[in-house]
This record gives C-alpha cells, sequence and structure tokens, in this order.
C-alpha cells in the first residue's frame, strides 16, 4: 500500500471513529504501520498531527452539534471522546477562540474555521503540491481595475474573466491579472466575493470597478493544479496552513496573481496564491 | 528483511538529551529539520562541550536514538526519543544531560541497509519476525545504534544502522 492510501484509509478510519475511544495506535495498526512511521508518513500526507487532525475533526463535529441540536454540553463533549467539560472547552476554545457556551449562543457556522474531513482530492494534491511551503512577500499599494461578483463557484469565475478578456483584448498597457476573494462577516449565508482585476493604464468608464489595496505582508503559495484544484488549495490554506501558522489573517482575503488573463476554459496549470497575514 | 542476531546486554547508562511530543509536527521530512533532527544537533553540541569530561568514561564509538512509547504515544502519537552516547559510569555527570538507564535484556538485533533505513522495519519486526520467531517485546523502547556505517541520510544507500529491539521469548 503506497503512502497516499494507507493515509486515505487512515483518515477514512478516524472519520468512522470520530465518537468511539480510539488512539492514535488504533490508527496506526488499522492501516498496517508502526506508530513512529504512522506518525511521520501521516503529518506528510496531510500537513497535519494524526491526534491534531482527529482532535480538529471531533471539535468540528461538536461546534455543529452545539448549533444543531440542544443537547447539554457535557453531554456533547462526551459524545467526542472529552473525559470532561473542562477538558473540552480547553480544546475548543483553542480552535475557536471562544467557550461552547459562547460558540452555541451566537449560532454561526464559520466554514472557514471548520476542520471539514480531508478527501482523496485532498490528499493527491497534497502529493502532488509537495506540501504547501509559504514564501513570504512584500506587496506595494495595489490598484487594479476589474468586476466584482457573489463567488457561487468556478462556472461563474470563468465567466468573469471570460468577460474581462473580451473588454481587454486588443488593449495594450494591460498588466498582471489578479483576483481578491474576500469573506466579510456573514459571508457564509451568501458566499465569498470575488474580484477579478488587472493592473492596466486603460481609463476607467465608469463599467469597471477599481480597486486598491495596501502595502500589506503575504503569505505566498504556489498553487499547482489549474483552476480545477483551486479549492483544494484553498482548503488547504484555510483549514491547516492558518491554524497551524500563528498568524492572524487579516484581512479575510485571498489574493491571487496570474501571468495573463485567465479566459474561460484556459486556465494557467499553476498561479501565486497569496494570504495577507499579521504576526501574532 | 535479514534475520536478526540474539544478544544479551547488560544495564546500560545514555547519557545525553531527550525529546517529548511529536517529533514531525513542524516538518516530516527524513531530510528536514524535524525535532529530532534538533535533538541530535543539540546533543552532539553538548557531548563535544563535555568531551573531555567524558572522554575516558564513552564507550565505543557508538551514537543512540532511543524511542520510548507509553500509554501517551499510543492515544497521542507523541514520544519521548532520546539521543546520546553510552558512558561506564555516572559519576559527575554534567547537570546539562539527561540520563537513560536502560534494563538488562535480550536484544534482537537487525542491522538494515540503505532504504531499510528509512522503511517501516519496526511493523515488519513486530508483525513478521516476532511471530513466526517466537519472540514479544520485554520493554517498550527501540534503540537505533549509529556507528560508523551510517554515512548521513543522502549517503542512505552507503549506509547501514543497527536496531536493537528489547525481547523475551513467548512462553
Amino acid at each position: 500500500m503506497d503512502s497516499v492510501t494507507s493515509m486515505t484509509a487512515a483518515v477514512r478510519f478516524i472519520e468512522e471513529h470520530l465518537t468511539d475511544e480510539i488512539t492514535i495506535g488504533d490508527v496506526a495498526t488499522a492501516v498496517h504501520c508502526s506508530l513512529y512511521h504512522f506518525c511521520r508518513v501521516f503529518k506528510r500526507a496531510t500537513l497535519h498531527t494524526p491526534y491534531d487532525y482527529l482532535m480538529r475533526r471531533r471539535l468540528t463535529k461538536a461546534a455543529r452539534a452545539l448549533v444543531g441540536d440542544d443537547a447539554r454540553v457535557i453531554d456533547i463533549a462526551l459524545d467526542f471522546c472529552f473525559a470532561n467539560p473542562e477538558t473540552f472547552t480547553r480544546a475548543f476554545r483553542r480552535m475557536f477562540s471562544c467557550s461552547p457556551s459562547q460558540f452555541r449562543k451566537a449560532g454561526i457556522l464559520d466554514p472557514l474555521a471548520m476542520r471539514p474531513p480531508l478527501t482523496d482530492e485532498h490528499l493527491a494534491h497534497l502529493a502532488l503540491a509537495d506540501g504547501l511551503h509559504p514564501t513570504p512577500e512584500d506587496l506595494p499599494p495595489l490598484h487594479w481595475v476589474g468586476l466584482m461578483t457573489l463567488d457561487h463557484g468556478e462556472d461563474q469565475r470563468n465567466a468573469l474573466w471570460g468577460f474581462m478578456s473580451s473588454l481587454f483584448e486588443g488593449h495594450r498597457g494591460v498588466g498582471g491579472a489578479w483576483s481578491v476573494t474576500c469573506y466579510p462577516e456573514g459571508w457564509e449565508r451568501h458566499g465569498p466575493l470575488y474580484y477579478a482585476g488587472v493592473e492596466t493604464k486603460v481609463p476607467e468608464d465608469g463599467l469597471l470597478v477599481a480597486k486598491r489595496l495596501p502595502a500589506a505582508r503575504y503569505a505566498r503559495f504556489g498553487h499547482v493544479g489549474g483552476a480545477a484544484a483551486r479549492q483544494l488549495t484553498l482548503d488547504t490554506l484555510h483549514h491547516t496552513w492558518l491554524p497551524q501558522s500563528g498568524m492572524r489573517w487579516a484581512p479575510r482575503m485571498v489574493v491571487e496573481r496570474f501571468e495573463g488573463l485567465p479566459s474561460d476554459g484556459d486556465w494557467p496549470v499553476s498561479w501565486d496564491v497569496l494570504v495577507p497575514v499579521i504576526e501574532a | 528483511m535479514v534475520e536478526p542476531v540474539l544478544i544479551e546486554r547488560e544495564q546500560m547508562w545514555l547519557v545525553g538529551l531527550s525529546f517529548f511530543g511529536d517529533p514531525f509536527a513542524t516538518s516530516a521530512g527524513w531530510t528536514e529539520e524535524n525535532e529530532i533532527g534538533r535533538l541530535w544537533s543539540r546533543a552532539m553540541a553538548l557531548l563535544q562541550h563535555h568531551s573531555e569530561t567524558l572522554a575516558s568514561r564513552v564507550v565505543g564509538g557508538i551514537s543512540y536514538e532511543v524511542h520510548i512509547a507509553d500509554q501517551e504515544a499510543i492515544t497521542k502519537g507523541e514520544f519521548e526519543v532520546f539521543v546520546g552516547v553510552e558512558v561506564r559510569d555516572l559519576d559527575d555527570v554534567p547537570l546539562d544531560f539527561c540520563v537513560k538507564v536502560l534494563p538488562a535484556t535480550p536484544y534482537a538485533m537487525f542491522t538494515l541497509k540503505g532504504q531499510e533505513i528509512v522503511s517501516d522495519w519496526d511493523w515488519e519486526i513486530e508483525e513478521a519476525w516476532m511471530p513466526v520467531a517466537g519472540y514479544r517485546r520485554s520493554y517498550a523502547y527501540i534503540i537505533q545504534a549509529y556507528d560508523e556505517r551510517f554515512v548521513g541520510l543522502d549517503r542512505l544507500d552507503e549506509s547501514a544502522l543497527d536496531v536493537l529491539i528489547p525481547v523475551q521469548r513467548v512462553p
């Protein structure tokens, strides 16, 4: 069994036993690995230690239960194998920056704060990308013109860039293409905002929206796998890298930088993904 | 995997440094700087610093990496890893060292070569060799003994490593 296959099996085993008293040794045995070897391979394949992944999945399920039903906090804690409410609250606060009671009262399930289960596609993508290794990059103030929409998926982004291509076709002086995905408060109800812009000297004509970003520090990642794998890279940034980085994500947006204009159905294979960060 | 040599060892005193936790939490590659790599750097620097004090006491030219797995390891995947050298006595061991006293016990000693070193040999030993040979672990630790035959992770194909598993006969 190769490492991606066995780690896929490990993730599945964890998923099937979130409410059972399993140990990391049980997971290693289930995929026929020694504990030590398993810890190394799991971390390499998923970028999580096995225990961190197990805890984040349990806490995510517990958070859904807090908002989704009216079971007592202590019962939810016990359901997900926390020995007592204090242990549960400590772990919960570490992941969600609030107590279970405060979380229930707020009633908001921010998809970016949850740890969804890793899929086969995520593991294959991480293997292809050889993990995701950020490089710090300080960007000067940026100024673009472009269009903004609610991001309802790949087709919509394709259409937006297709429209942008037709607008700028034949224009000289069009520089790099950028996108900004913003996650304002309440975004989970409507979807994130997606802005497609270009660096250009073409005058703004009222149709296009000018956007300016101040100088900031970013963590830059090399995305690979084209448009089809974009969400996999974003998932890794949101659910794995940011929680482990010790950095504060501010403002809540993701910037993407392309060599040329992505056009309908013809996106590049790789581009830069930049996350604005502040040392916590 | 080659057959082991069964050896008896007296109690061993090791001096060095320890790490406890998931050694791969920050980095999981063999060639990357994970906690085990950092532990080796710290331990070797400390041994070098006290080389005169320890010179007459160090046994042989072997450095040891010991993995100790207790219930915490099984539950959370967090280990104690110790790196150090064997000494003849513990008189005047400098304060900044940790000491491990390994019990007198029989060991199954496997000599791993090349890519075997980075394979999951522990699982192979546990699942393939022990049941057939009629042995089980006598203590929850393993020893890796590095000597001049190990020439580096970047030259694995030229390297050899002895692994010692404390064992006892299954009655």
